[in-house]
């Protein structure tokens, strides 16, 4: 984005500055939480530190989906490309209910990794969560289909990628309620991806809408990069993207027995 | 030590390019974001000043906690490896 859209992200960093500050402490504080909650024994160090990973674990997605909605319900962008809003103009109804829609989408896939991965005690607790969150999930998911066809204009019916969201947080439904645990969490990850890629889809060619004016629209063309920017880094993602996919499906692949609590 | 000199030599070079932001290219001060303002940006040098010395605080403390412990041999040398329970 950085290099291949400079106009689209100066835009966008630039105007949703303090909320991408708001995500950086959150993922901050997250990492760090992890990291220090098993430091020392003690009931409140311990306590503290899960609320601020809750917090911070809470913040990513809301931030992160309330950014993704307004790309595509549009903030104020003047002729020149710049942002012309506040802060409290990222409050849109729309970003809202897209950061809430991420949020349960999250909190499901967590439930269903966690089915996944452990044993024993706090695999029944994953469990009872996906259980209470997957139905929420799933009407989250639809009003978010609709109200994301409303806001881009596009009618009744729903294209592809939008009708895979929906379809794959069914298949979730089911998987979590019939007990399997791969299905459930290849569901949920589905429902995830195919619901922010609903939200590029409609954009698309556009990748930042402005409310002020729609001929100020951000889209591919007018924030793209010199054609050899462009074509360095086609090179560059094609060489680099499959060795990262291949490390972090290695990664899991070393991890991939469950755990269980006792050491 | 070693984070000081990191930290002495980052501040040296963006320093020392000044008034460039990028060297021979565009000043700095061509580059300042007109959307952002100066109360954001205070903002958020005060929010991750905060967050960093909070986090000094609680790094120093569990340093000093576990410097303190010291190494005890018996309890090192008797205790196996923990193993990863699957």
């Amino acid at each position: 984005m950085f290099a291949a859209f400079p106009g689209w992200y100066a835009t966008l960093f630039s105007g949703f500055y303090l909320a991408l500050v708001l995500l950086l402490a959150g993922l901050i504080v997250r990492g760090i939480a992890i990291e220090y909650r098993d430091r020392v024994d003690g009931a409140g160090w311990r306590r503290t530190w899960t609320m601020l990973l809750t917090a911070g674990s809470l913040t990513v997605p809301l931030v992160l989906g309330i950014a993704l909605g307004d790309l595509l319900h549009g903030v104020p962008i003047g002729g020149d490309q710049e942002y012309a809003g506040t802060f409290a103009d990222l409050f849109t109804g729309y970003g809202v209910f897209t950061g809430i829609t991420l949020t349960v989408l999250c909190l499901l896939h967590g439930a269903t990794f966690l089915a996944l991965k452990t044993s024993g005690e706090i695999r029944d607790r994953a469990h009872r969560l996906a259980r209470r969150t997957v139905l929420p999930a799933g009407l989250v998911v639809l009003a978010f289909v609709f109200w994301t066809r409303s806001v881009a204009a596009g009618g009744i019916l729903v294209n592809l990628v939008e009708l895979a969201a929906v379809l794959a947080v069914a298949a979730a439904a089911w998987a979590v309620s019939s007990g399997r645990d791969g299905w459930a969490f290849s569901g949920t990850t589905l429902a995830m991806a195919a619901t922010v890629a609903s939200l590029f889809t409609e954009l698309y060619p556009r990748v930042m809408v402005s409310s002020t004016n729609s001929a100020f629209d951000l889209t591919v063309h007018n924030t793209a990069s010199g054609p050899y920017a462009l074509k360095v880094m086609t090179v560059v993602a094609l060489v680099l993207l499959p060795v990262v996919l291949v490390y972090q499906g290695w990664t899991y692949h070393v991890f991939r027995k469950r755990i269980s609590a006792d050491r | 030590m070693p984070f000081a000199i990191n930290t002495a030599g980052w501040l040296l070079t963006e320093n020392g390019r000044q008034p460039w932001i990028v060297q021979g290219l565009q000043l700095t001060k061509d580059g300042v974001s007109s959307s952002v303002s100066t109360t954001e940006v205070a903002i958020s040098i005060v929010a991750f000043l905060l967050l960093y010395a909070a986090l000094t605080v609680v790094a120093a403390v569990l340093m000093t906690r576990h410097a303190r412990k010291g190494t005890d041999p018996t309890e090192q040398d008797d205790q196996p490896a923990p193993e990863m329970t699957y």
